[in-house]
């Protein structure tokens, strides 16, 4: 069939159909796509059930990769689908058609998508299955969806149940780390086709100096490392992300896990445009935000090649790619999000107490001239506890702290309507502890400035 | 930037972001690295983040002086993350700009969703204004990512995604998630039906 498509661009639809029905030479078996045609009616409403249902493309692709012959729907495929001049992408919607005429045309080169990109213009070259699994681990049972939305991004879905014979977690969401590579150079957010490390000063900081992995996140927006839950600081809780993610919870009381969910829809910036193969990879772990524990892992990711009608194909996600711990990079990673993400964390407060020690200080002056260098800045002061005392006494006592390293900015001239305090009591941990833990590093303001 | 009473020293620093952005607007805005988020603003990162609602107003003027397309779209998407009540006015008021109106449809359908806040808003009169340019049959050249649209498409994605995606037929399983936060990438039929169904339910 490739080589059909490969003919269709070179001399045309009659080309095709001939070829095509070279050939018929045996029966066509039972198929979705038998009586496609006939369905359709006409060309264009051929085109607009595949466009609408990628799945059907797939099957009419498959159909006609094994060798089965239905000439009227080769005739109204070629109809469909006319070459070169317009053509659709690989998940049988428009797109990488020709360059628009100008502003106020609609005609048939004005597409949706247009661009560069040498991106799959084969409304047949099938998209791969989907990866779906489950797996048992010793903490918790996690399940997991892979699929392709395009040739050019993936969707991955994620559930994971903790043991509530084994977890006892308040709170379980994901810290997911990524590495997106162009051939061999990195592309960040914010990158454009031409230099697609345009903005690595921004994210540089976030990687892990060995692995080169970072914490996936809003870099300027999100105050965390988690990947489903952000911080309600009215609610004093962990919420859900929007976007159908979950916040779960385990309890070794009742036995019960509540099942912590995530998905992301990442997507390759530039592939197929001259600069080498495109590969994105992550590792999602479920993890106790309290303590940082981690739940288990599970690699995903995909890669194009940087070669016209190239497809997408899955990587990772199989049942050795998920296990019950995380890499050693990943926890590097964590460790390097905290170092990047907070131009200071006031950790080693007294145990129960909010008073800033002098080096905290020291820490919030280096604060102050940031601040004053640049007006457009401010600042977020993030209390926590450890894992002692009640859950009562560890907010109130979070929030003076945050409070008490807002006062003292204030006192240097800083003005107030900058700076914002949020209070995580004992429900975000820095480094990994364990209930009851008198974790020093884990009684702190961090200070976000952004 | 005269208009604007706040605090000296903000005004300096927002002026700043404001000429830098003006200087090399197509600094301004890179791709996504989700589906989900296809652009990312890389300057201006203060006029996003001041609270101060007369920022809102202060970006506002600024599209409407600047003699660059792309100065304006550069500053529409810092607009579209804004989150005070001066926003939508903003956002509808671009609507009318060729140059715009493809990008401020996008701004005002993906509202409240990872990166871009909730807003106080008229969905109602939102939702109005979008109908009114369901019949642009002009094309949008983005100038960040190099890419070339129907405005419609924005449009439609945008009504799709306010409406409820759940109301409307012949939008895929993978679409689905993804309308009116992607780029949007109708076929020309399924673009027509959603014009029709989008014209039935008004």
């Amino acid at each position: 069939m490739r080589a059909l498509l490969d003919l269709q661009r070179s001399v045309g639809n009659a080309a095709v159909a001939g070829a095509l029905s070279r050939d018929a030479t045996t029966d066509a078996p039972p198929s979705p796509v038998t009586g496609l045609a006939q369905k359709a009616g006409t060309a264009a409403a051929l085109r607009a059930m595949l466009g609408a249902a990628p799945a059907l493309a797939q099957q009419v692709a498959a159909f006609f990769a094994a060798g089965n012959v239905d000439a009227e729907l080769n005739s109204m495929m070629a109809d469909a689908f006319p070459a070169p001049a317009e053509q659709i992408g690989n998940d049988g919607s428009a797109q990488q058609q020709a360059a628009p005429t100008g502003d106020g045309a609609a005609d048939a080169g004005a597409a949706a998508g247009g661009g560069a990109e040498k991106a799959p213009k084969d409304p047949k070259l099938p998209l791969p299955a989907a990866l779906t699994g489950t797996k048992t681990l010793t903490k918790g049972f996690m399940e997991w969806t892979l699929a392709p939305v395009n040739h050019q991004s993936a969707r991955v879905d994620v559930e994971f149940i903790p043991d509530g014979t084994k977890v006892d977690a308040k709170n379980v969401s994901y810290g997911q780390t990524v590495i997106n590579k162009i051939g061999s150079d990195l592309a960040y957010a914010g990158g454009t086709e031409a230099d697609p490390a345009r903005n690595k000063a921004k994210f540089q900081p976030f990687e892990d100096p060995t692995s080169k992995h970072r914490i996936d996140h809003l870099v300027d927006k999100e105050n965390d490392p988690f990947y489903g839950a952000q911080w309600d600081q009215t609610k004093q809780q962990w919420v859900d992300e929007p976007g159908g993610v979950r916040v779960g919870s385990s309890s070794t009381k009742d036995g019960i896990g509540i099942g912590a969910t995530m998905n992301d829809t990442p997507e390759a910036p530039s592939p197929r445009t001259g600069k080498g193969d495109s590969e994105l990879s992550f590792e999602t772990v479920p993890m106790v935000l309290e303590t940082r524990e981690p739940l288990g892992a599970i690699l995903w990711g995909f890669k194009i090649e940087d070669k016209e009608n190239a497809p997408i194909v899955l990587t990772g996600a199989k049942d050795a790619d998920v296990t019950d711990t995380p890499s050693a990079a990943w926890s590097a990673t964590m460790d390097q999000y905290y170092a990047a993400k907070y131009a200071e964390i006031l950790d080693d407060f007294d145990i129960g107490k909010a008073d800033l020690k002098p080096a905290h200080k020291v820490q919030l002056d280096n604060v102050v001239v940031k601040l004053t260098g640049n007006a457009a800045l401010r600042a977020q002061l993030g209390g926590a506890a450890d894992l002692t005392g009640s859950a009562a006494v560890n907010m109130a006592l979070s929030l003076k702290r945050a409070e008490n390293a807002r006062d003292y900015l204030v006192s240097k001239g800083i003005d107030a309507a900058r700076l914002e305090v949020q209070s995580y009591g004992a429900d975000w941990a820095r480094v990994e502890t364990t209930s009851g833990t008198n974790e020093s590093k884990n009684r702190r303001v961090q200070v976000w400035v952004h | 930037m005269g208009a604007l009473t706040v605090d000296p020293a903000l005004r300096e620093a927002l002026t700043a972001e404001l000429d830098e952005i003006r200087q090399r607007p197509l600094d301004a805005v890179g791709f996504g690295e989700k589906a989900y988020l296809p652009y990312s603003t890389t300057l201006g990162q203060g006029l996003v983040s001041a609270p101060d609602p007369e920022v809102t107003t202060l970006l506002g003027q600024a599209i409407d002086e600047a003699s660059d397309p792309v100065v304006a779209l550069a500053l529409l998407h810092l607009v579209g993350q804004r989150s005070d009540e001066l926003v939508d006015p903003v956002l509808l008021r671009a609507l009318d700009s060729r140059e715009l109106s493809a990008t401020a449809a996008y701004l005002l359908g993906r509202v409240g969703y990872r990166g871009y806040p909730e807003r106080t808003r008229d969905t109602t009169a939102v939702i109005s204004r979008l109908r009114e340019h369901l019949a642009d049959s002009g094309t949008f050249q983005d100038p960040f990512l190099h890419k070339t649209f129907r405005r419609t498409d924005f449009v439609v994605a945008a009504l799709v995604r306010l409406l409820g995606v759940e109301r409307f037929t012949g939008i895929d399983d993978r679409q689905a998630p993804l309308v009116g936060l992607a780029l949007p990438d109708f076929t020309d039929d399924q673009r027509a039906d959603l014009i029709r169904q989008l014209e039935a339910t008004s």
